[in-house]
């Protein structure tokens, strides 16, 4: 019955998806500063019932259907066409369920650490992030997704500045910030001259961008947007050279900052490379989108080759990052249906696999591990449990086949194959680099000393630690072995994409031949 | 029961999941026994799978597939889970599984007293459900995912003692080299999927004529790239440094991975895929060379180690080498054959060795064993057996398999055949040596009050006579006609290797092995080869015994006067090193370059300009601004 009630058009499911953590962090401002359990009752709850909502979501979309699903529109600002859009397709449904998980798990693992103090405005930041993060997910207007794109900077900055008091915690904070405000001046840009070009061939404003996908922009404009788009993107993804704040901001923020960061915050990079330059720029993505996959291509391997060489995890798992992601933008602009597709998994798969090795990484924290490659520590015998998972997390991260890493990355190179077959070659190169820093974790973790079994240190995972891993562990097995779960949605979206894409392209050669024979005429 | 046969997956997961999920709470004897299980399962399955196959089904469906569901459908490409049997399947099924369950039998003493013993019998289940799946798959990706599980679970179990950090490193090269291999092997899965839109075996097979032109650019390729893969799974050189490194692992897991586990998922590959090699000359070529490139020289180095598990490491990849260059003559059911004969004595003789290992406490190097025939009666006779297999010597299995092998190289080159006799000649050197030095040395010190050794528990002598027994038979199956035998084994697993039925000309054996000879001739030369090769045989029994049993002294002048080539030998040809200067260092130092040049010197600084860039402007605005301010004031 409930599943009924939630079917689109009874109830604004998407909406009550942003809404139920502002709701939450009204609660938690209400609650008074001492009591505790009362503020992780609220943050539990606000988690818990926004993934259960996510699911309800996937348990009613419609996986034939490669529209938007659960429209909802309300109109904003009529004068300026500026309006609330929402709607779920293959693109953003995987990401938004993957957003509320991630964030569950992380509330249900981090729950009770550091002091009380911290606790509220840590909880406030963490559920604030995500109705940002969902928000831009979801949003079909532009200027709303503008918005949630530039808040879900203030809750990163903070998660990542105001936690500790050293200086180059809140440089590298700063750091952040303003690489992607930079980035996002672009976007704005980019946007903004959009929103004028709309009006001049309509004759109407409009945020809508299931309007401005109709609209056929010049080509010889065409490549510039592309390029603001692109960067701003490319910031946030990061590709290089736009990486640098990436490994800072990794180092310097607390485990809640990484996991919200690598998982969520660099995934909308690449959703909105996907959602917006694909259908808006075609034929500047057919004309340079394989400057693009070159890019791509060199960060993945350079985000590779570098990480072998760090000591410290976090800057290794950094460049880890650019090198998956790498990976994903590949396969975004190999411009087929495999590779896109591939690669919309490859940011599920990222999220998953960066978020585990972060809290795993932080619970032997807790146990004093210091995460350089002097401290390594053995843990096969004092946490077996520990281990066993950590290892099963490494293989779907290094892409062991069977696991979720390999999927994605096997679509993405079949897809570019049809672009450029050295892309794929040296691509598939990122995988040997892969299981050389893969194993320097690996080894740093397992192998050495074990720790002393009467040290308290050495406990093996808690009950709470263990519920908050098994739903990523259950997702590592489950993207591995039975893909079609999550490919089937995203390959109806994609496939309806490209169709328009060709559709496109095609009918602006015709006006472009109109054009040209209308100056021949005079 | 023919499409049910991957029933036999389940046994060695489950027990896995079992023993490593709920072991902690059974005692050692019921781990033993569920661990067991993991490998009895799947012989009874394989054998009941064998029996419906000959007895039941027509030779025109000897091959069969089960899907059960549908992996990666995508877009174009649609990837199942499923399963393929046929001869080949089976008979290697039937081979993994019995040794399997043989080493586990023999484990449950020998890891008796190890701390690890459940941790041993997960990963021991593990490498055999990875080995499984591989043999099972009928499409590239699943075959993959068997192929890239046996490297973690080589992995896991080199590095099973993990207190060592030398042997944790040594264990990550194991996955690193690996993974170059694989990478081989991952372009040319993608060519194929890209080529024929399938990845499944059939369709991939049976299209392969149509669509790719024989000796053509893109089937050379892909099997250049598959063979890399292979090279890198089954040791070949140069990607063989990680072989040595299997001797940390358990003396159990070492023999498993050695014979029918790791190393023989390389061949397997070359098998399978003997309709692309049969089309593409040059990759068969390039086989047959560095297989024998490789037999030669690892059996230069047995020849020079002292440590018994580091001899009988470099006699597999040496004995895998002549399995390639079986392979490159386009004799794949002949190296098949040989596969099989060679994986019963090797475990025989690993056991074996672990066996003394297990009397003399841990002692690894054979000039220290000085073991007593009187003591250890069994295991001896045992290695004996296992020795005699291996170096071809009487009519045991190792004779009847490398023979036509040899005969088939002939076939092809002259040379390649003097390789392949070359190699049996140090074999038969390097397995007498081992025997020699181990037996008939110097007694070792009888330390704390004179004890005598003790000989292996009943249980492992149960094993090794099993697997001398069959190492005896074994070769008794496939005897070939021109010596007068039947050639049953070429009969059971020949639907496999002649390809399609559509392939005009009999299939690549045809095609690859140019008939040289005719009707009598051909037999009377295979003939003559053979009194060559027994030739041999004897001259180097003779060698070997009195280089080793009259002469003790003289190896060591031999090699002093070999000098600098005995050390490269002696040293393993510097592999290691080797490795380590082209691969691993710079690797790091570009890392490490880039890191400093690239991310903190180029891109760092211009971004962090930037921003002083901006400071700047703002300072020289503000300046400005405070400078008419004060002319205001004033």
């Amino acid at each position: 019955m409930i599943l009924e009630a939630v079917k689109p058009g009874h109830f604004p499911i998407v909406a009550s998806l942003i809404c139920i953590p502002l709701i939450g962090v009204m609660g938690l401002i209400l609650a008074g500063r001492e009591r505790v359990r009362l503020m992780k009752g609220i943050a539990l709850f606000a988690t818990v019932s926004e993934a259960a909502f996510s699911l309800l979501l996937v348990s009613n979309f419609d996986a034939e259907n490669g529209e938007m699903q659960f429209v909802e529109a309300h109109t904003w600002v009529s004068e300026l066409g500026v309006s609330y859009q929402a709607g779920i397709d293959g693109l953003n449904l995987w990401l938004v369920v993957l957003s509320a998980l991630l964030l569950m798990v992380l509330v249900i693992s981090t729950g009770s650490v550091g002091n009380h103090q911290c606790r509220k405005t840590y909880f406030i930041r963490l559920l604030l992030l995500e109705s940002a993060a969902i928000g831009a997910f979801v949003a079909t207007d532009v200027f709303l997704f503008y918005v949630f794109w530039e808040t879900a900077l203030i809750p990163a900055y903070f998660l990542m500045g105001w936690e500790g008091n050293s200086s180059r915690r809140s440089a590298a904070a700063t750091k952040c910030v303003l690489y992607n405000m930079a980035g996002g001046l672009f976007l704005l840009g980019g946007i903004v001259y959009l929103y004028f070009y709309y009006h001049s061939i309509t004759g109407e404003y409009s945020c809508n961008l299931l309007h401005w996908y109709t609209m056929i922009i010049p080509g010889e404009v065409q490549p510039w947007l592309f390029l603001t788009f692109t960067i701003a993107f490319a910031v946030r993804i990061p590709l290089f050279p736009f990486h640098t704040w990436l490994p800072n901001a990794y180092t310097e923020a607390s485990v809640g900052g990484r996991v919200v960061l690598g998982s969520i915050f660099l995934g909308m990079g690449c959703y909105g490379l996907l959602r917006f330059t694909l259908l808006l720029f075609p034929q500047a993505v057919t004309q340079y989108g394989h400057v693009v996959a070159f890019l791509a291509v060199f960060s993945l391997l350079y985000g590779g080759l570098v990480a072998v060489s760090q000591d410290d995890i976090n800057r290794l798992l950094a460049y880890a990052s650019v090198s998956s992601l790498g990976f994903a933008v590949l396969g975004i602009c190999s411009g087929t249906v495999l590779g896109i597709t591939g690669g919309v998994l490859q940011v599920i798969n990222h999220g998953v696999v960066m978020a585990a090795l972060f809290l795993m990484l932080d619970m032997l924290d807790r146990r004093c591990f210091t995460g350089t490659v002097g401290g390594s520590r053995g843990l096969w015998k004092t946490m077996p449990v520990f281990a066993f998972v950590f290892l099963i997390v490494c293989c779907g991260w290094m892409g062991v086949p069977g696991l979720s890493g390999f999927i994605s990355v096997f679509l993405i190179l079949l897809g570019g194959f049809r672009t450029n077959v050295w892309y794929v070659v040296f691509g598939a190169g990122g995988l040997v680099l892969v299981a050389i820093y893969g194993f320097g974790v690996l080894q740093r973790v397992f192998f050495g000393q074990g720790l002393d079994r009467k040290d308290r240190d050495g406990e093996d995972l808690s009950n709470r630690e263990q519920c908050a891993l098994l739903p990523i562990v259950i997702l590592v097995f489950w993207i591995g072995l039975y893909p079609m779960t999550f490919v089937q949605p995203v390959e109806t979206t994609v496939r309806e994409m490209m169709q328009r894409v060709e559709l496109k392209i095609k009918s602006a050669s015709d006006s472009k031949a109109g054009d040209v024979g209308v100056p021949e005429a005079e | 029961m023919l499409n049910l046969m991957w029933i036999a997956l389940l046994f060695p997961f489950l027990s896995a999941i079992t023993n490593g999920f709920y072991g902690n709470r059974y005692s050692r004897q019921v781990v033993g026994l569920i661990a067991c299980l993991g490998g009895f399962g799947p012989l009874m399955v394989s054998c009941r799978g064998w029996w419906d196959l000959v007895h039941a089904a027509p030779v025109d469906e000897w091959a069969r597939e089960a899907v059960l569901w549908q992996w990666v459908p995508c877009d174009t490409i649609s990837i199942d889970i499923g399963f393929l049997v046929d001869p080949l399947t089976l008979v290697l099924l039937l081979l993994v599984s019995s040794i399997a369950f043989l080493v586990q039998v023999y484990s449950l003493r020998y890891m008796e007293r190890d701390e690890g013993f459940r941790r041993f019998c997960v990963e021991l289940n593990l490498l055999i459900f990875f080995m499984l799946t591989l043999i099972l798959a009928n499409n590239f990706l699943l075959l993959f995912v068997g192929w890239q599980g046996l490297a973690f679970c080589t992995y896991l179990l080199i590095g099973f003692r993990r207190g060592d950090h030398d042997a944790a490193e040594r264990s990550k090269t194991v996955f690193i080299v690996g993974r170059i291999a694989d990478y081989g092997f991952l372009i040319a899965l993608l060519l194929l999927a890209v080529i024929f839109g399938s990845l499944d075996f059939s369709s991939v097979l049976s299209a392969a004529p149509k669509l790719l032109p024989a000796d053509g650019f893109a089937v050379t390729t892909i099997t250049l790239l598959l063979f890399l893969g292979a090279a890198g799974k089954s040791a070949q050189i140069p990607l063989h440094i990680w072989l040595t490194d299997t001797r940390d692992a358990p003396l159990p897991a070492g023999a498993l991975i050695n014979t029918v586990t790791t190393v023989s998922a390389g061949v397997y590959l070359v098998l399978r895929f003997n309709v692309l090699y049969g089309m593409a000359p040059i990759t068969l070529w390039v086989m047959a060379v560095t297989g024998v490139v490789t037999a030669l020289y690892a059996a230069a180095i047995a020849l020079t180690q002292f440590d018994i598990r580091k001899v009988l490491a470099y006699s597999s990849m040496s004995q895998f080498g002549l399995i390639f260059l079986a392979c490159g003559t386009g004799a794949f059911a002949g190296g098949l054959y040989y596969l099989v004969i060679h994986a019963f004595a090797k475990t025989l003789l690993f056991l074996a060795a672990g066996g003394l290992m297990y009397s003399l406490e841990g002692e690894a190097d054979m000039r220290r064993m000085g073991c007593s025939r009187v003591d250890l009666p069994w295991t001896h006779l045992c290695f004996v057996i296992g020795v005699f297999a291996i170096a071809g010597i009487g009519p045991f299995g190792g004779f009847l398999g490398l023979e036509p092998i040899l005969w088939k190289a002939y076939g092809k080159n002259v040379w390649l055949w003097g390789g392949g006799v070359a190699t049996l000649f140090l074999t038969v050197l390097y397995m007498l040596r081992a025997l020699f030095l181990i037996f008939y040395g110097a007694l070792r010190q009888r330390g704390r009050g004179g004890q005598s050794v003790k000989e292996s528990p009943v249980l492992m002598i149960a094993v090794l006579a099993v697997l001398s027994v069959i190492s005896i038979g074994v070769g008794w199956i496939g005897i070939p006609e021109a010596l007068c035998g039947k050639d049953r084994f070429l009969w059971f697993v020949g639907s496999v290797f002649m390809g399609p039925r559509d392939f005009a000309g009999g299939g690549p054996l045809a095609t690859v092995n140019v008939e040289r000879f005719a009707g009598d001739a051909l037999v009377n030369t295979e003939l003559i080869l053979a009194g060559i090769i027994i030739a041999v045989i004897a001259v180097g029994v003779g060698m070997a015994a009195f280089c080793y049993l009259l002469r003790p002294s003289l190896p060591g002048v031999i090699s002093k006067r070999l000098g600098c080539l005995y050390r490269v030998f002696a040293n393993e040809g510097y592999g290691t090193m080797i490795y380590r200067e082209l691969f691993v260092e710079p690797v790091h130092q570009w890392s490490r370059w880039m890191a400093r040049f690239i991310d903190e010197g180029v891109v760092e600084k211009s971004v962090v300009g930037m921003g002083r860039l901006i400071y700047a402007l703002s300072a020289i605005g503000n300046r400005a601004n405070s400078g008419s301010k004060e002319e205001d004031d004033t």
